[in-house]
């Protein structure tokens, strides 16, 4: 069973005899009630998008699902092809809504975990850090923090994401793929 | 990187903790100016709210003569300041630090954060709708230099008066849910299609449906006033009229944001003391740690309070709201998640 303290984004819940990936959720405690969870749930039969809240506790039947471990290849006209980490003629592609707003950051061998339901890919996520070269960045001048002290940086991926001013072109960084963010400078 | 360390190197992060400072300021001009004092009651007391569904923080500590003593984190400083009202004080209000145990560490929710009460003797909820209004108006007017508040894409007028919907309205229409006729858990039941919401709880079956139902059809290009709860759901409200299944309570939402809770309070010492008792016994069954009863302000009751109307809002909402900030974390400059969770 899956309780709402488990959710995490892009696991799959079963409820009301369909199976549903997790597409976001958020704890509600209304002053004067129990605690809730809103999420925002797939249908992975349908497609469809609801959104659902459910007490705190509330307990899920599992669905059957199986993660492997992918590697990326390529991408082409937003389809994006993995194979099995350890098994190369095992390919596959998925569009880019499969992936979520982390595609940006996959660059070539990346490992990640592919998400498999009756042998269909539903669901591929990042790991949570990731180490990646910048390519370009506007040089920074003294006293340039007209800005917000942050620019805009291009990464090896073609992402491009805010950082702080020290940060140079040849850099490497890490990035918290979730958020999307910056979070240090790792050479 | 840590918020502080973030804000050392972006201004932009830097103007936001001015601007808290100021809606603070200001909130303290539009109080004074109404003729309100304001008070500093305690963080540590030793009854905390009786609340059911909230876990107060407990606090173990000694006296010097090492005595032991155990006490609770205020979850909202209410208790103190009802007992100004019958001290004397007519108009008051607070900004408080309060605390509270199994919330979320992020999003809408943390376990610190700061409330702003006020009260006002002889008065009652209705003249306490139009203080929240006036206010939120006013400090949105001098922050952001408009009658509008543009908050994640959504554009919200805020001139008052707000429009209002009553508790009993909106069942009816966004649930088809008449809750004259389910003023006990069967009744209710029996008028629940849904097998999603077949739970053994009253108000757990209220809430579930109006999250699921209610909440997301509010219209989210003004403020809603939602009032008038019914008795499961009364807290410190007092009674519409004798027996009615009403309580003169009212919420405020900006688009779906709870942004505060308000009553005109009970003054009626033997039903709050009822109240408490039943919130005691509730506690127990949900094995939620046991609070004494604040004796203190029953006998406070019992002296008598004048008719008072009185609210509970949340600061750092408001701020959130004003600054078009989504995530109470990316507001604190020390949120518990990153003080807690995030090792240095």
């Amino acid at each position: 069973m899956i309780s709402t303290s488990d959710f995490q984004k892009g696991i799959i819940i079963n409820f009301e005899s369909q199976s549903w990936l997790i597409v976001d959720f958020q704890f509600v405690h209304p002053g004067k009630g129990a605690a809730f969870v809103k999420t925002k749930l797939k249908n992975l039969i349908t497609g469809n998008m609801v959104e659902k809240t459910f007490k705190s506790g509330e307990e899920f039947g599992e669905a059957k699902t199986e993660i492997i471990k992918a590697k990326f290849l390529y991408s082409h006209r937003n389809r994006f092809f993995f194979c099995k980490e350890k098994e190369s003629s095992f390919r596959f592609d998925v569009p880019k809504e499969t992936i979520g707003s982390a595609f940006s950051f996959l660059k070539v061998n990346q490992i990640v975990d592919a998400t498999l339901l009756d042998e269909k890919i539903i669901n591929i996520s990042l790991p949570i850090k990731v180490f990646l070269k910048v390519i370009e960045a506007p040089p920074s001048f003294k006293g340039n923090t007209a800005q917000g002290g942050t620019k805009t940086a291009t990464l090896e991926t073609g992402a491009q994401i805010n950082v702080p001013l020290f940060v140079e072109t040849g850099d490497v960084i890490e990035v918290n793929t979730e958020k999307g963010e910056y979070v240090r400078r790792v050479e | 990187m840590k918020n502080w360390e973030k804000i050392r190197c972006s201004p932009k992060l830097k103007k936001i903790q001015i601007l808290r400072s100021k809606i603070g300021d200001l909130i303290r001009d539009f109080f004074k100016k109404g003729g309100f004092l304001e008070i500093q009651t305690p963080t540590l007391v030793k009854c905390a709210g009786q609340e059911p569904y909230l876990s107060p923080m407990e606090v173990h500590f000694r006296d010097e003569k090492n005595k032991k003593y155990k006490g609770f984190l205020i979850t909202s400083p209410e208790y103190s300041l009802k007992k100004l009202l019958v001290a004397g004080f007519d108009k008051i209000f607070e900004l408080a630090k309060v605390f509270r145990s199994n919330e979320s560490f992020g999003g809408i929710h943390s376990p610190e954060f700061t409330m702003l009460e006020w009260y006002r003797a002889n008065s009652d909820y209705q003249q306490i709708m139009k203080d929240v209004e006036q206010l939120v108006y006013f400090l949105n007017k001098k922050i952001n230099c408009s009658n509008y508040l543009n908050y994640q894409g959504k554009k919200i007028n805020l001139t008052p008066p707000w429009p209002r919907l009553s508790v009993k309205e909106a069942f009816l229409k966004y649930a088809g849910i008449n809750l004259d006729k389910a003023k006990n858990l069967k009744s209710f039941k029996s008028q629940i299609k849904n097998k999603m919401y077949l739970m053994d709880d009253w108000n757990d079956i209220f809430y579930s449906i109006f999250l699921n139902e209610i909440e997301p059809r509010l219209p989210e290009n003004r403020p809603i006033i939602i009032y008038d709860y019914p008795l499961p759901q009364a807290s410190l409200a007092k009674r519409k009229n004798k027996n009615s299944f009403h309580v003169e309570r009212f919420e405020v939402y900006i688009t779906g944001l709870e942004l505060a809770n308000a009553f005109s309070e009970l003054t009626d010492a033997k039903e709050q003391l009822e109240r408490l008792k039943q919130e005691q016994i509730l506690r127990k069954k949900m094995k939620k740690n046991y609070i004494p009863i604040d004796k203190d302000f029953i006998y406070a009751l019992e002296l008598g309070m004048p008719p008072s109307g009185g609210i509970a809002l949340g600061l750092e909402r408001l701020q959130m709201l004003l600054l078009g900030i989504k995530d109470i974390n990316d507001l604190l400059i020390f949120p518990v998640q990153q003080l807690f969770t995030e090792p240095r």
